[in-house]
């Protein structure tokens, strides 16, 4: 009997132990929503000028609510998966508010190392719905003797630090 | 500076590819491409049914056709071309219209650095016509471009001038902050004994978008369409775009 209430309790434990998305959500609020924008920037050529990132897939995960908030969480705190289509933009519809969330990207694009990191925690505050934009950005860094292997088109002297008039 | 891993604006690009000399659809549909691209307005038009997609059909088409005439023209060695001083000047002219913030203002440096980066992504459209034949080692390239290119980097100015946190600098600031860059970059092209990749995510909120999207949203609301196709006039005006 002892046994089979421990492999019970032990069952229970490891069935959970896969339940993180589903984890004790808040209930649902209207009033929640907002956007999350997926941004590259290529670090490595040394402009490291940021770009829209076009389709690529993110997971929004709740975390918490922010007990400090000044008002009260409002929104959806259910896990979802969207794409950023060719606007590079989500809408996270009725997505909560005043909330931290945890944000992975899917897409191996624009690099396919974007695909293999940890999700990153962004907090989404309070106001209005549709007001907060998240930029999400995945960053490529090179480090190291570039110039040895610059391949393609260069420019002599760098026209960006020409002195135009 | 090296061949970019990622072509941004990759469909412009191949509309660009497929121009023919005569044809001015093939023109039309890269005027078209060049106001699809995404340039971080997209929440404009989402939230608030504003910018470059979502002209009116009317006005839209007259916009793209006035512009792939003037294009067909230039490369026909009959029309004018367009200075990096004029988007200069029709970005400063919104400021003004707009009331919007002094980091929003540009310079002519700030014109050509986009140009470049959209040079590195796009060579066949934006690397037509930049260099004159006789071009000496040393010489920068031509300020002039062709109609299409400069609404191209025009859009890719204000673009960047809403979302990118790099480049909401007054151009004072942003002068300064690229010299240092520069002497960044400069330090980890040349240290080190192998080049090593690396990612990283970084989730963030710019209070500047906020700032302008607020004051975008209170201008352009409060504008009737009179006022909007006039100021859509005065842009290709200012470009020197002709009728």
């Amino acid at each position: 009997m002892k046994m089979r209430s421990m492999m019970t309790f032990l069952f229970l434990a490891l069935s959970c132990s896969s339940c993180d998305d589903t984890k004790n959500l808040p209930p649902t609020t209207p009033g929640g929503g907002f956007y999350v924008q997926t941004v590259g920037q290529d670090n490595s050529n040394g402009i490291g000028t940021p770009f829209a990132a076009q389709f690529i897939d993110i997971k929004g995960v709740w975390d918490h609510d922010n007990a400090s908030c000044l008002g009260v969480p409002v929104g959806d705190a259910s896990t979802w998966t969207l794409n950023s289509g060719g606007g590079a933009l989500i809408q996270v519809t009725n997505g909560r508010i005043c909330a931290y969330w945890n944000f992975t990207w899917q897409t191996p694009s624009p690099w396919a190392g974007c695909a293999t990191l940890p999700a990153q925690n962004g907090y989404v505050p309070i106001g209005p719905p549709y007001t907060t934009l998240m930029v999400f950005t995945c960053i490529l860094y090179s480090t190291g003797p570039i110039i040895a292997d610059a391949q393609g088109m260069q420019f002599s002297p760098s026209p960006t630090f020409t002195d135009v008039t | 500076m090296t061949t970019p891993r990622y072509r941004v604006h990759a469909e412009v690009e191949e509309k660009a590819r497929l121009l023919q000399d005569n044809n001015q659809d093939t023109y039309r549909a890269l005027a078209d491409e060049i106001f699809k691209a995404p340039r971080g307005f997209e929440i404009l038009a989402v939230a608030h049914g504003i910018g470059p997609t979502e002209i009116p059909p009317s006005i839209d088409y007259v916009i793209k056709d006035r512009l792939s005439w003037a294009e067909m023209q230039y490369r026909r060695g009959l029309g004018k071309g367009v200075t990096e001083q004029s988007i200069v000047n029709f970005t400063n002219l919104l400021v003004e219209k707009f009331g919007l913030p002094d980091y929003v203002r540009t310079s002519p440096r700030q014109v050509r650095f986009m140009r470049m980066f959209l040079m590195l992504h796009n060579p066949i459209f934006m690397g037509q016509g930049a260099v004159r034949p006789d071009i000496q080692v040393g010489e920068s390239i031509n300020e002039e471009m062709s109609p299409l290119q400069a609404v191209h980097v025009l859009l890719e100015v204000l673009g960047h001038k809403f979302f990118d946190a790099d480049f909401q600098l007054t151009p004072e600031a942003w002068d300064r902050e690229q010299a240092s860059r520069a002497t960044h970059t400069r330090a980890t092209q040349t240290t080190g004994t192998d080049t090593k990749t690396t990612h990283q995510l970084v989730v963030s909120i710019n209070p500047k978008q906020s700032e302008i999207r607020s004051a975008l949203v209170r201008q352009v609301n409060s504008m009737n369409p009179a006022e909007a196709l006039s100021l859509i006039d005065k842009a290709l005006e200012v470009l020197g775009i002709e009728k």
